[in-house]
C-alpha cells in the first residue's frame, strides 16, 4: 500500500543574500511517520523546517501540507492548515506573560468554541502527558530548561494536530526526561496517528523514535531511509555519524 | 470532504453516541445534550465512536464525574480504550491556583519592597560613584573607548531634537506670555521671563525629559538584555564588576554631555523667544540680548547646571537599577524599560520641585 505524503517539498531553494542554504530539496513526508532530520552544523536542518512552516521564505520552490500548496496568499487557508500542525521550537517559545495553564490553553479558546470547564481539563490532560500538571500556575521564567521545552510540548499538541514539528527536542535534557519525551512523541504518533517530523541530533532518541531519516549535508540531501539502512549506505559521511555517536 | 459529525440518541436507558467525538463537534454535542435528564441515562455506548481526540476522552471523562456520575461505558472498542487511557484526566488532576495576596498582605509587601528598593538603591549610588571616582586614576575594567562612545550615543545623537523642541517652547512660552505683558506696556520682560524660565527651569527639565526617554530607556533595555541572556553572570565569572563595566560609562557620558545638552537647550530656548520679542513684539534685537543679560546671574547658570547633573546621575541610577533588576524574557525586557521611563520622569519632576523649593528658601 502506498504511503500518502503529508508535506511534500519540490525544487526548495533557500538563500540568505548569496549563500545558498537549501539546494533543490525534493522531499516528501509521509502520514503516521515519524521522521528525523539530521547533519552536521549549518547543514541547513533548521532552516529547512522554517522553510516548510513558511518561517523562512523560499527563494524558489513549493511546500504542500496536507496536499495544498502552503505557501498561499490565502490567510484564511495558510489559517486552517496551522490549526492542523502543532510546533515544538527550540528555546519553546511559550509566552511569558502567563502561566503556563494560560500558554495551554491559547490554541483551544482561539481556535475551538469548547467551554472553559472543558478547556481547563484538556490543559490539564496535556500538561499531566508532559508530567507538568504541578507546574500549571507558574510563569514559564519560573521553570527550568526542560520543564519549559516540555510545556511546549503540550502547548504545541493542545489542538491534537495531525502533523508535529519538534526542532531539537531532546537539546538540554537529561537522558530520562529525553526518553520520557521520546516515549510521548511515540504515544501521539499512535493515540492521534500523527506526523511527525523531528530536528534532532541526539543519537538514542533517534534510534527509538525514527522511521526515517534524512541526512543533510551543505543544503543538499545526502542520504534517506531507515536508521539501519545509514548504518550501511556507504556514505562515510553518514556512517560517521552513526559511528561517532555510538559508544 | 464533508465535516465530521457528532450525533446521540437515547434507547431506553442508553445514550448511544454516534460520529465524531472531537473539539470540532463537542461543543454542538454539549448544547443538545443539555435536554436529557441525567436520571435517565444509566450507561453510555460509544460503539458508533469512529473518531476521538482528547477533547473527546475529556468530554466523556467530565460527563462521568459531573452530570452522569455512576453511569457505565459501554461499546468501547480496543482503539477507543488506548485513546481513552492516554487522555484521561483522572491521572492530571490540577492543583489549586496559588492564594492571592490579600488588601493588607499587598500593603504589607508594599512596605517591604520599598525597603528593599531604597537599599539596592543606596547600594547601586554608592557603587557607581565608587567606581567613577576610582576610574579617574584607572582604566582597568573599563572598556575602551566606552566612554567617547556613550556621550556620542547620548551627547551628540540627542542634539537634534534637544536644539529643536527648546527652541519650539522658548516660541511657545515668550507668545503665551508676550500676549499678557504687552497689555501693561512690559513687552521687554518678555526676555527676563525666557531668560530666567530657561536657564533655571525648562532648560534643565526639558532636557532631562527627552534624555530619560531617548537614554534612560535604552539603558534599560540594553543592561536587561544582557541579564536575561546571562551577559551579566558571565562579567562576573570573568571577574569584572558590572556596574564598573557597564553603568560607570554611562555615568560618566551623561556627566559630560549633560551640562552641554543643557546649555544648547538654554540657548535655543532663548534664541525662540528673541526670535518672538523681534517679530511679533516689535523689540530691537540690542534691547532684547541686553535685557537678556542683565537679568541672568551666574548663580542662575549653576543653579540650572547643578540641576542638570543631578538629573544625568538620576537618569542612569534609575535606568540601571530597573535593568538589573528584570526577570522573565523578553516581556521583562520591556516592562522594566517602560517603568524606567516613567521613574526617571517622574524623579526629574519631583527633584526640580524640591531644587525649586530649596533655592526659594
Amino acid at each position: 500500500m502506498s504511503k500518502t505524503p503529508v508535506i511534500q517539498i519540490k525544487n526548495l531553494v533557500t538563500r540568505f543574500g548569496d549563500r545558498t542554504i537549501l539546494d533543490h530539496i525534493d522531499l516528501d513526508f509521509y502520514e503516521n511517520e515519524i521522521t528525523v532530520i539530521l547533519g552536521g552544523s549549518g547543514s541547513g536542518k533548521t532552516t529547512l523546517l522554517k522553510s516548510i512552516l513558511g518561517l523562512v521564505e523560499p527563494s524558489e520552490g513549493e511546500v504542500a501540507l496536507f496536499g495544498e500548496p502552503y505557501h498561499s496568499e490565502d490567510e484564511s487557508s495558510v489559517n486552517r492548515t496551522l490549526q492542523r500542525i502543532g510546533v515544538l521550537f527550540q528555546n519553546g517559545a511559550l509566552l511569558n506573560s502567563i502561566s503556563v495553564l494560560d500558554n495551554m490553553a491559547i490554541p483551544l479558546e482561539q481556535h475551538t468554541d469548547l467551554h472553559a470547564d472543558l478547556i481547563l481539563k484538556m490543559s490539564a490532560v496535556k500538561l499531566g502527558m508532559v508530567g507538568l500538571t504541578h507546574a500549571a500556575h507558574q510563569l514559564p521564567s519560573e521553570l527550568s530548561g526542560g520543564m519549559r521545552k516540555r510545556a511546549a510540548l503540550a502547548r504545541a499538541i493542545a489542538l491534537d494536530p495531525e502533523l508535529l514539528f519538534c526542532d531539537e527536542p531532546s537539546a538540554g535534557l537529561d537522558p530520562i526526561t529525553s526518553a520520557a519525551l521520546d516515549d510521548l512523541i511515540l504515544t501521539l504518533r499512535k493515540q492521534l496517528e500523527m506526523s511527525i517530523v523531528v530536528v534532532t541530533h541526539e543519537l538514542a532518541s533517534i534510534h527509538r523514535i525514527a522511521d526515517r531519516i534524512v541526512f543533510l549535508s551543505k543544503g543538499k540531501i545526502l542520504f534517506q531511509g531507515s536508521v539501519p539502512e545509514a548504518k550501511t549506505c556507504g556514505l562515510e559521511q553518514v556512517e560517521t555519524f552513526f559511528k561517532v555517536g555510538s559508544f | 470532504m464533508s465535516e465530521p459529525t457528532a450525533e446521540f440518541t437515547l434507547e431506553g436507558t442508553c445514550l448511544l453516541l454516534v460520529g465524531a467525538l472531537t473539539h470540532d463537534t463537542i461543543p454542538a454535542l454539549q448544547k443538545r445534550l443539555k435536554k436529557i435528564r441525567a436520571k435517565q441515562v444509566q450507561s453510555i455506548d460509544l460503539s458508533g465512536v469512529m473518531q476521538m481526540d482528547s477533547a473527546g476522552v475529556s468530554f466523556i471523562d467530565q460527563l462521568m464525574e459531573g452530570r452522569f456520575q455512576g453511569v457505565t461505558l459501554v461499546g468501547v472498542s480496543d482503539k477507543l480504550k488506548d485513546t481513552l487511557d492516554a487522555f484521561a484526566s483522572a491521572p492530571h488532576p490540577l492543583p489549586a491556583p496559588p492564594r492571592q495576596s490579600g488588601f493588607f498582605e499587598k500593603i504589607g509587601d508594599s512596605v517591604y519592597g520599598l525597603r528593599h528598593t531604597i537599599s539596592e538603591l543606596v547600594l547601586l549610588i554608592s557603587e557607581v560613584v565608587f567606581w567613577s571616582a576610582l576610574g579617574l586614576f584607572t582604566r582597568k575594567g573599563r572598556r575602551k573607548g566606552a566612554i567617547i562612545q556613550q556621550i556620542l550615543l547620548i551627547g551628540s545623537n540627542a542634539v537634534g531634537i534637544i536644539a529643536l523642541l527648546s527652541f519650539v517652547l522658548g516660541l511657545i512660552l515668550a507668545l503665551q506670555s508676550a500676549a499678557q505683558l504687552r497689555q501693561f506696556g512690559a513687552s521687554i520682560y518678555v526676555a527676563d521671563l525666557i531668560a530666567i524660565s530657561m536657564v533655571r527651569e525648562m532648560g534643565p527639565m526639558m532636557t532631562a525629559i527627552i534624555i530619560a526617554g531617548r537614554s534612560g530607556s535604552s539603558f534599560a533595555a540594553e543592561i536587561s538584555s544582557m541579564k536575561v541572556s546571562e551577559e551579566v553572570d558571565a562579567l562576573r565569572m570573568m571577574a569584572i564588576n558590572p556596574i564598573r563595566y557597564i553603568v560607570v560609562p554611562k555615568f560618566l557620558a551623561i556627566t559630560i554631555s549633560m551640562p552641554l545638552l543643557v546649555t544648547l537647550s538654554m540657548i535655543l530656548g532663548i534664541f525662540g523667544g528673541f526670535i518672538i520679542g523681534v517679530t511679533y513684539l516689535d523689540l530691537t534685537p540690542v534691547s532684547y540680548i541686553n535685557e537678556t543679560l542683565s537679568i541672568l546671574t551666574i548663580e542662575d547658570l549653576l543653579v540650572g547646571f547643578s540641576k542638570s547633573l543631578f538629573f544625568a546621575g538620576v537618569i542612569v541610577i534609575i535606568g540601571s537599577y530597573f535593568g538589573f533588576r528584570v526577570e522573565g524574557g523578553a516581556e521583562g525586557v520591556g516592562r522594566v524599560t517602560t517603568s524606567a521611563v516613567v521613574a526617571s520622569i517622574f524623579a526629574i519632576i519631583f527633584l526640580d520641585a524640591v531644587f525649586s523649593l530649596i533655592y526659594m528658601m
